[in-house]
């Protein structure tokens, strides 16, 4: 590209003055857009026949290894363009090349190179004519040494992880077919409704979930944390002269607790039963009941697949990782109530089998040796790219709670991150290799040597530039400061199980997770976004985030017992009023949120499906849980759209905006919900002999979770006077109405 | 059901969109500094990008500042690709200039406007950019067809581009 001036107005003379016009690209776009599109029909991993995502275990993959798998030969084709293409001038180039040569010297030198393999963060590779600062060097506060790192900070558990064959053995203490994450399926069966799940098997590998974060606190009873919850929030609304909003009505919270645990309202027949019982009973029913298990574990899945992936992730067709795949891991991790810290390490460290992470492990869930029906693999792939950063920073952000996607190219500007932290993090999934089996098809994860930029793998390190032109070098180091030392060979050292350790065992983790579930219930997190904490954004709340996270890492990641904590606090239960007295409470003027009423929210696309379904009592689509996912993401993908940026960034046209108003007048979902067949609500309400009063409370109970006001009632009357008595077409338009009221579509 | 009787049942074309939007696409790109043949490229990687999946081409401003957008990342993704150093301000800066310059259509009524506003430069300010942008002549031709010093010819281009962009900010007004 010409570096002009003002490209903007010289493009335009070009084009007035110069004749350069635009050319006609529609032949060849559509004629490139048709090929791929056959192309894809034909031998697509994610798309059938008939276009939907096709399960990931029998996909028959035929994927070319992208850039993400990447032989020693390419590494170094990589490398050496890597290096000549910053320095376009002839300066620079001799510049990189006294930097290869003294690179080179450096590890030719045997005391020099002794050095070198010091940590990162007290001796890196020194650049010539660079700042010389090591990458590590904003942790250099007293590591230990490379023979003494990970493992002397560590626990027993990663003793043993680290010892051939036999302490392994142990790390599998969850070994039943039952285990989330490893499906005893065969491959190609391992998407269909899991068998009937009949009670959780609560069990605590010792060996990944004993080592609780430093911070260790003691675990206490829910109610004494509940109580603790309410004095913390009270507390600040005394502070800041706040008086809370009233406690909404028991129909309204029933509806609240509902949608944030299984993602839906509750149905007519649901709030007859729930009408007087208590709330800790409800909450109790909806965590515990066999009844609403698949359904929690449902709606989980769907959360946290789009937190790990968002929406459109492994919907591209040749993408690697299959989204159907990781929802199964989620579903059976929800389902079983596996501890988050545990699922934090599948998804970082699992393998679809073979050596790496599963060849020490044949117990261990998280690398299950049954290949792909490894679901946890998913995400990893859905993630990798040409350099990994994109799995870098989606692992910083969901997992640890930190926005590292800037600094990717440069220190950030306002916070505390560092580049060098990046690429730290980075190094820790250079070890990860996709293979496509030349049998099945399909792309599995396994670890292998990497032997590094400069391919020396016992020194296997990773270059990053700075803006300022000069290449510096990054190991594995992770954000607290902890190191691996520098080899790339797995037999030495697998990477990913030990970044798995350090986020499981972080007190990042609990936090991250905190902050995110309680955003989920309460519309607002401690911070905003709540995946960017740290230093630069203190938390609206910082001694109540800190006691869940200790509370949640003390009662081993259970996270039922996090959403029983927070759906039984006070604040959960304030109405959504916004009153004279804490009118100040305006998070969406940019204050800090005091929680002192629940703010009032959109519904989530899902969670609009899944409630419009059992508002309406429509059956859901034969085929089970995956037939169920696939029309409800065919319904999804009109509103989310993939913006192709390295990070994966999308957006979203659910947001009130006329697509969505569209789809709730017209769209075909609103009209199989309106219609009158007797094979929905609507349909059964008109045909049964009640009368009409009787009828319209009906309604209202399946839409609203309330019973029609007194004014709601006579105009239901009115408009029945209006179409001459007929009910069917009086009830049909009031439950259009109804569906399509702000009441219906917000949380409230 | 009255309200939800009419469904827009209309089919997407993947066709009309690009006929639509592939001059506004390729325009914005040039405007952010690209070569037309790696123009010609990200306008083609847009659209392919973009009808992977069935599009919603409800409102043409809406799926042209779509494309825009798509088209901007890829350009942003290349150069980092190739290496080449981006100030991002100026990118955001240019773009934000070409969603206010260009209305709804893909350009053309811009193009329109800089034609007049050509024609209010001083005769001598015009041939020189002619010579520059019609002729590609060196700053020294331009220079010598104008009897001017080089520093002049390039001063002369400089304040006649800078009325060309008040004289186009005040025709938006």
């Amino acid at each position: 590209m010409n570096i002009r001036k003002d490209p903007l107005l010289d493009s335009l003379l070009e084009e007035v003055l110069g004749g350069c016009r635009p050319p006609d690209l529609a032949e060849k776009i559509l004629s490139a857009h048709a090929e791929k599109a056959h192309a894809e029909n034909s031998a697509s991993p994610g798309a059938n026949e008939n276009g939907a995502a096709r399960p990931f275990a029998d996909s028959p993959l035929v994927v070319a290894p992208r850039q993400v798998v990447r032989s020693a030969e390419t590494l170094g084709l990589e490398r050496r363009k890597a290096l000549s293409w910053p320095f376009g001038a002839a300066a620079m180039v001799v510049a990189g090349v006294l930097l290869l040569w003294s690179v080179q010297a450096i590890r030719q030198t045997p005391e020099i190179r002794h050095l070198a393999q010091t940590p990162p963060n007290t001796e890196a590779v020194r650049v010539p004519g660079g700042d010389n600062k090591p990458s590590g060097d904003q942790n250099n506060d007293g590591a230990p040494s490379p023979a003494s790192v990970g493992v002397s900070s560590a626990t027993g558990r990663i003793a043993r992880e680290t010892e051939p064959d036999g302490g392994v053995a142990e790390h599998g203490g969850e070994n039943n077919s039952e285990e989330p994450g490893k499906n005893s399926e065969e491959p190609g069966k391992g998407l269909g409704d899991p068998p009937p799940f009949a009670t959780p098997p609560r069990s605590h590998p010792p060996q990944v979930a004993a080592s609780p974060p430093q911070t260790q606190a003691a675990p206490q009873k829910d109610a004494t944390i509940i109580a603790a919850i309410d004095r913390q929030l009270a507390a600040a609304w005394k502070e800041n002269s706040i008086t809370p909003a009233p406690k909404t009505n028991h129909d309204a919270w029933l509806r609240r607790v509902f949608l944030r645990v299984l993602g839906r309202i509750p149905s007519v027949e649901e709030h007859q039963r729930f009408v007087s019982a208590p709330p800790g009973e409800i909450v109790d029913a909806l965590l515990q009941d066999d009844q609403y298990i698949e359904q929690f574990a449902q709606n989980w899945t769907s959360i946290w697949t789009n937190v790990l992936i968002g929406r459109s992730g492994g919907m591209e067709p040749n993408t690697l990782g299959s989204r159907a795949g990781l929802q199964q891991y989620l579903r059976r991790s929800f389902q079983h109530n596996r501890p988050f810290d545990e699922m934090a390490y599948d998804l970082l460290s699992a393998s679809s089998g073979g050596r790496s992470s599963s060849n020490n492990s044949s117990n261990d869930s998280a690398s299950s040796s049954e290949g792909d029906s490894n679901g946890a693999t998913n995400f990893l792939l859905i993630s990798m790219n040409e350099r990994y950063e994109l799995i870098t920073s989606r692992a910083a952000r969901v997992f640890l709670g930190r926005q590292l996607q800037c600094v990717k190219c440069h220190d950030h500007p306002f916070n505390e991150w560092k580049q060098h932290q990046f690429w730290e993090l980075n190094a820790f999934f250079r070890q990860m290799h996709t293979v496509v089996d030349a049998k099945s098809g399909m792309a599995q994860l396994e670890d292998r040597d990497f032997i590094g930029e400069s391919r020396q793998p016992e020194e296997a390190d990773v270059f990053y530039d700075q803006l300022n032109g000069v290449r510096k070098v990054a190991y594995p180091v992770f954000f607290s400061g902890e190191t691996i030392g520098q080899s790339g060979l797995i037999d030495e050292v697998q990477r990913r199980n030990r970044l798995g350790r350090f986020v499981a065992e972080s007190k990042e983790l609990p936090q991250a997770v905190v902050n995110r579930l309680w955003a989920h219930f309460l519309g607002r997190g401690f911070t905003t976004p709540v995946d960017d904490m740290g230093p630069h954004k203190p938390p609206s709340h910082p001694a109540l985030l800190s006691l869940l996270a200790e509370q949640f890492a003390a009662h081993d990641f259970d996270f039922k017992q996090l959403v029983r904590w927070i759906v039984l606090s006070d604040a959960f239960s304030r109405s959504s009023e916004i009153t004279s007295g804490n009118k100040n409470d305006a998070p969406e003027r940019e204050k800090m949120p005091l929680f002192s009423r629940y703010y009032l929210r959109q519904m989530q696309p899902e969670e609009l499906y899944d409630s419009l379904y059992t508002a309406a009592g429509a059956a859901r689509p034969p085929g089970g849980y995956q037939a169920w996912e696939r029309e409800k993401i065919a319904w999804l993908d009109q509103f989310t759209y993939n913006l192709q940026t390295d990070e994966g960034d999308e957006i979203t046209l659910f947001d009130g905006a006329a697509p969505q108003a569209l789809m709730m007048m017209n769209g075909d979902l609103m009209r199989k919900m309106t219609s009158i067949e007797p094979d929905v609500h609507l349909g059964g309400v008109i045909r049964n002999t009640e009368r009409f009063e009787k009828k319209v409370e009906n309604l209202y109970l399946a839409a609203l979770t309330r019973a029609p006001h007194r004014v709601e009632m006579l105009a239901a009357q009115q408009l029945l006077a209006a179409e001459r008595g007929n009910t069917a077409n009086t009830l049909q338009d009031l439950w259009w109405a109804l569906l399509n009221s702000n009441e219906f579509i917000l949380d409230h | 059901m009255k309200a939800a009787a009419k469904s827009d049942n209309t089919t997407f074309d993947p066709a009309k969109l690009v006929h639509e939007h592939q001059a506004g696409v390729w325009r914005y790109l040039r405007a952010l500094g690209c070569e037309a043949s790696l123009a010609d490229d990200i306008t083609q990687e847009t659209f392919l990008a973009v009808l992977q999946k069935p599009f919603d081409d409800y409102q043409p401003a809406a799926s042209a500042a779509y494309l825009r957008r798509v088209a901007h990342n890829l350009f942003i993704s290349h150069q980092r690709r190739s290496g080449k150093v981006l100030a991002v301000e100026n990118i955001e800066e240019i773009a934000q200039t070409w969603s206010r310059w260009v209305g709804e259509d893909n350009g053309e009524e811009l193009l329109v406007s800089l034609r007049n506003c050509l024609e209010q430069l001083s005769d001598r300010a015009r041939l020189a950019l002619e010579m520059r942008f019609k002729q590609s002549s060196s700053r020294a031709s331009i220079s010598d067809a104008l009897a001017i010093t080089e520093h002049g010819a390039k001063n002369l281009m400089q304040r006649a581009k800078k009325q060309l962009r008040l004289c186009i900010e005040g025709k938006l007004q």
